[in-house]
């Protein structure tokens, strides 16, 4: 391959004592493998990854992985040997976008794809805090527990609000501005106080968690400038949310590329539930309205948005399901690799993966659920369903932090890293892959084909 | 899904995102009316509730008057029917096309009393 500018041989001329020589081999350190890393990953999806040999072949058929120290068999050895220090400072974890190319190409049926998840959620229950919360949310059994503690917040900040007297005074109060709750046991202020308090613990949760995995990343990136002129803060910030809005990473993939499609839904299915969400229950406090600003009749531009918004999402999460079904029967096609019949089938896709489009339909479909019971006047009913949508909105914002959800926080992160840093590593990661490196050819753009 | 196609949906999308926060300002700028959209009652007349619990409790008010004379066979409710029953709404509110349906089509909730009520 063509050395390019700030290679590592022009960058050892420019300062040979830097740590990262190349021509001095790393002494071999002892590795402490972590048991219970091993363990819980075994567990939440990377329950083959023993069956990895180290082909490489997931890394080179891999469209989004760099050309440098590429992913994802490096992040499969590490997994099989719980290293757990360079897991959760790996930035590579987060380029991944869970296409699904390498697991229906992995000639070892290791699902590198859902080892990629795995680590992700291994990384986002690592930097999180409490850690009791963090494991209840990354296992089947806590979120019966999770579920339930939604429900007694809700009932009690319920009752609490009204024996405090807030209640009757919103209800009463409010001049010329008519704003009838769905229900009046949680009027619009007790929900905006609610939620606040909860996204506040989230934002301090994932706050917290951003800020411990940024200073992990700094460590590992070499402190020089990668590219001739390092991309500015602005510019960074500017390009990694451009790579979010327009979804280009998506773009790549080859397998499950309509998840480009579903996840685009999803994202801005819920972008849209966001914005009529705060509309409705700020409508006391917004100085537009006057009248009968809530409930919205069927017409209303606001309602129409938010039904179009939950019909986007709930088509997004449909597709995003079907594809991740439908991948399992990519795998091993027409049973050309004999052999291998042996080895189980495991279902496709993590417990996190599924909790989340668990949870987001659950919301949107008892949202859409009371919305019905509501027009066709099924009293009793319309309570039961609005409940459980809000024990499940709960639900979700109590787990967004500890989940595959928190992928909107960390995927920025490193976004905005890679943007501002590039993806060069320590000398010490980079021998340490080199071997693979030439065993999967890096993928070379047409002017570097020799 | 080419790439061009693909932004150019999100555009679109984003665009749609914002029509209602349009809309509503220029309901605003308009000075759009939301209030009084129900006809004011009589002169000198009182609700026989606060108008901000009626709006809340007008069915449930009516039902509960329902349920103690037809169900409970209450006769001493009985009294309360033109006092208080929906003949007593019609007293302060002649127009029902000006009071009930216009809140209740303006919220989308249906109305139904008067498939068998007379108002
Ligand atoms: S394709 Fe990747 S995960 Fe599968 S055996 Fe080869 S190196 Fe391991
Ligand atoms: S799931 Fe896709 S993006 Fe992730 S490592 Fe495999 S091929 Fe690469």
């Amino acid at each position: 391959m063509v050395p390019s500018v700030g290679d590592e041989t022009t960058m050892v001329k420019r300062s040979p004592h830097r740590d990262s020589a190349p021509a001095k081999k790393p002494r071999p350190k002892r590795v402490v493998p972590d048991r219970e890393v091993v363990r819980r990953l075994l567990g939440s999806g990377g329950d083959a990854m023993g069956q990895c040999m180290q082909c490489a072949t997931c890394s080179a058929v891999c469209e989004l992985t760099p050309d440098d120290a590429p992913f994802p068999r490096k992040e499969m050895l590490w997994a099989q040997w719980g290293l757990v220090d360079r897991l959760v400072s790996d930035v590579d974890i987060w380029l991944c976008h869970e296409c699904h190319d390498c697991t229906v190409r992995c000639p070892r049926g290791a699902r590198p794809g859902d080892v990629m998840a795995a680590l992700r959620q291994a990384c986002v229950s690592h930097y999180s805090f409490p850690q009791g919360l963090a494991r209840a949310a990354a296992a089947p059994a806590g979120l019966v527990w999770i579920v339930l503690a939604s429900a007694a917040l809700l009932a009690a900040a319920s009752i609490g609000w009204d024996a405090t007297g807030v209640t009757v005074a919103e209800l009463t109060g409010g001049g010329t501005r008519i704003a009838i709750p769905f229900w009046t046991r949680f009027p619009h202020g007790l929900l905006i106080a609610l939620f606040l308090t909860v996204f506040a613990f989230d934002v301090a949760v994932l706050g917290l968690g951003m800020r411990r995995y940024w200073r992990a990343l700094s460590a590992t990136a070499l402190s020089a400038p990668t590219r001739a002129t390092p991309n500015a803060w602005g510019q960074s910030l500017r390009a990694a949310l451009g790579r979010i809005v327009w979804h280009d990473d998506f773009a790549s993939c080859q397998h499950e590329a309509r998840r480009r499609f579903g996840h685009g839904l999803v994202v801005y299915g819920t972008v849209g539930l966001m914005v009529v969400d705060l509309w409705v229950v700020t409508a006391r406090q917004n100085p537009l309205l006057s009248g009968l600003v809530y409930p919205l009749g069927l017409a209303d531009p606001w309602k129409l948005l938010a039904n179009l918004a939950g019909v986007a999402l709930v088509m997004g999460c449909v597709m995003m399901g079907i594809e991740r079904l439908r991948r399992r029967e990519r795998w091993f096609p027409g049973g050309k690799w004999s052999g291998l019949e042996g080895v189980r089938r495991a279902p496709s896709g993590t417990y996190g993966d599924w909790l989340l489009l668990g949870l987001i339909s659950t919301v949107v479909l008892t949202g859409f659920v009371t919305e019905g019971l509501h027009l066709f006047r099924v009293d009793e009913l319309r309570y039961a369903a609005y409940a459980a949508h809000l024990v499940s909105v709960t639900t979700l914002f109590v787990v967004l932090p500890y989940s595959k959800l928190a992928h909107l926080a960390y995927r920025t992160l490193a976004f905005l890293f890679v943007e501002r840093y590039g993806l060069r590593r320590r000398a010490a990661v980079r021998a340490e892959t080199a071997p693979a490196a030439s065993c999967a050819q890096p993928k070379l753009s047409p002017q570097e084909v020799p | 899904m080419t790439n061009g196609n693909y932004r150019r949906v999100v555009m679109v999308g984003l665009v749609v995102m914002g029509l209602p926060v349009l809309f509503s300002l220029v309901d605003y700028a308009r000075g759009a009316e939301g209030e009084p959209f129900l006809a004011p009652a009589k002169p000198d007349t009182a609700c026989i509730l606060e108008s901000a619990a009626m709006r809340y409790t007008h069915m449930t008010f009516l039902k509960d008057l329902r349920d103690r004379v037809v169900r409970e066979e209450n006769r001493s409710a009985e009294g309360d029917l033109d006092a208080r029953g929906m003949n007593s709404c019609r007293g302060c509110h002649p127009d029902r096309a000006a009071f009930c349906d216009r809140c209740h089509d303006r919220a989308s909730v249906r109305l139904d009393c008067f498939d068998c009520h007379k108002y």
